[in-house]
């Protein structure tokens, strides 16, 4: 009988804990189904896709199987090495269509922007690029599971603030910024915003 | 040991009303500050009255009625464009327009006279409810091309607040005046999880009005 409470027990513990992982959804009146532009590393990232309102999705708790954290979904922040002189730098995250403030946390659906970088890039020069406004002659948007293929396109980037917190015992770098862009004339992505938090150990550069 | 210090309490305030054996409105304003501050300074004009229904000396209680009239308050906020024919970043006025509405019961201690009849009261209001309206603009913002960072937002807050006043009664040829120095606590509502650049307004205010004394009674 005591193993039954300490179970209960336990378990209740693990569904409070779980609890305390936060949406940090917060809706911007002026354009419905986004979140407001934050710099606050609430890893939400949000933007209009043909006027729809995608938004990133949020993992609750896996208690039975290994899911991804906590939380937003964590974007991926790598530099992916090519065969021409420069490398690319790329920052994709799932996404869904915004339903109030939650999409599925199964969507098969991500969306990534790609920058070129020296095959020299470093982590101390993407905290340089901090207020820098990169035009679409550069860099490349994909949209993947929006059809059979990955659809790629053009793409305004606007990295607005980059800081590194060290507040915790783990060092993040907090960035967020502004994208747009379109795929050929049929898909039109418009007015993104992102706000992320990502431990630096898992940034391969 | 609670339950004697209660009635003392008690004892002391119903002692304390004989000074005050009459009913009157109370009419103020003057200046008030925000002392409850993290970056915003708030300041309004207050508009008090104070209402004692009761001409029993044994029955100090009153209500109480602020409404702030406020100065709006300026700050600026930065937004951001992908659009490559417009700057990339522009700063913004921003303006902020708290409006407080407070509701407060509470009982009066007196502390003082003089031989002119001069008086002077402890206010104590346990129990309030405030509306606090906070109306945030950014001038001249191009909504379609740029976005604010960390915006501020408008906010309702209605909570419970207390409060505590000192109040000195004085005559001046036949009108009754006062002063009173008057501070309210924040709301107890919460702001949410959103950060923003205000907090719920704590009101510091020194205003100046008249008595009315009607029912009048005998002050012993």
């Amino acid at each position: 009988m005591k193993r039954i409470i300490h179970a209960c027990i336990l378990c209740l513990l693990i569904f409070c804990l779980a609890g305390c992982a936060k949406r940090n959804f917060f809706p911007d009146e002026d354009d419905p189904g986004l979140s407001r532009f934050t710099f606050h590393g609430y890893n939400i990232a949000t933007a209009y896709i043909n006027e729809v309102a995608y938004i990133n999705p949020f993992y609750g708790v896996a208690l039975f199987s290994a899911g991804p954290p906590q939380g937003n979904a964590i974007p991926k922040l790598s530099k992916v090495a090519t065969n021409s002189a420069f490398d690319t730098l790329s920052l994709s995250w799932p996404i869904g269509i915004n339903k109030n403030g939650t999409t599925s946390r199964y969507s098969d659906q991500t969306i990534s922007l790609l920058m070129p970088v020296p095959k020299s890039f470093s982590l101390n020069n993407f905290l340089a690029w901090s207020g820098q406004r990169f035009s679409s002659n550069t860099n490349s948007i994909t949209l993947q599971g929006f059809g059979d293929q990955s659809l790629y396109g053009s793409s305004n980037i606007y990295l607005v603030e980059i800081s590194v917190d060290t507040t915790d015992s783990h060092k993040h770098i907090v960035f967020s910024g502004l994208f747009n862009g379109n795929i050929g004339d049929s898909i039109l992505i418009t007015k993104g915003r992102f706000d992320f938090a990502i431990d630096a150990s898992q940034i391969n550069f | 040991m609670n339950i004697k210090l209660l009635q003392s309490l008690i004892i002391f305030i119903l002692f304390s009303a004989t000074g005050n054996a009459q009913s009157f409105i109370s009419l103020s304003t003057g200046i008030s500050a925000n002392i409850n501050k993290p970056n915003q300074s708030f300041y309004h004009i207050p508009l008090s009255l104070q209402w004692k229904p009761s001409p029993k000396e044994n029955n100090p209680f009153f209500v109480e009625f602020d409404y702030g009239i406020p100065f709006i308050a300026k700050s600026s906020g930065n937004a951001y464009t992908l659009n490559p024919s417009l700057p990339a970043a522009v700063n913004l006025e921003e303006t902020i327009c708290p409006n407080i509405f407070t509701v407060s019961i509470g009982f009066r201690i007196f502390l003082y006279t003089n031989k002119k009849n001069n008086s002077f009261y402890l206010n104590l209001l346990p129990f309030g409810i405030s509306n606090q309206n906070f109306k945030v603009t950014y001038k001249n913002y191009d909504k379609e091309n740029y976005e604010v960072l960390n915006p501020d937002v408008n906010k309702d807050l209605t909570g419970f607040v207390a409060s505590v006043a000192a109040v000195y009664n004085f005559h001046k040829g036949k009108q009754d005046m006062m002063i009173m120095l008057h501070l309210q606590s924040p709301t107890t509502r919460r702001k949410g999880d959103y950060p923003l650049s205000y907090k719920s307004v704590a009101p510091l205010q020194l205003t100046f009005g008249y008595n009315f004394y009607y029912n009048k009674g005998k002050i012993k």
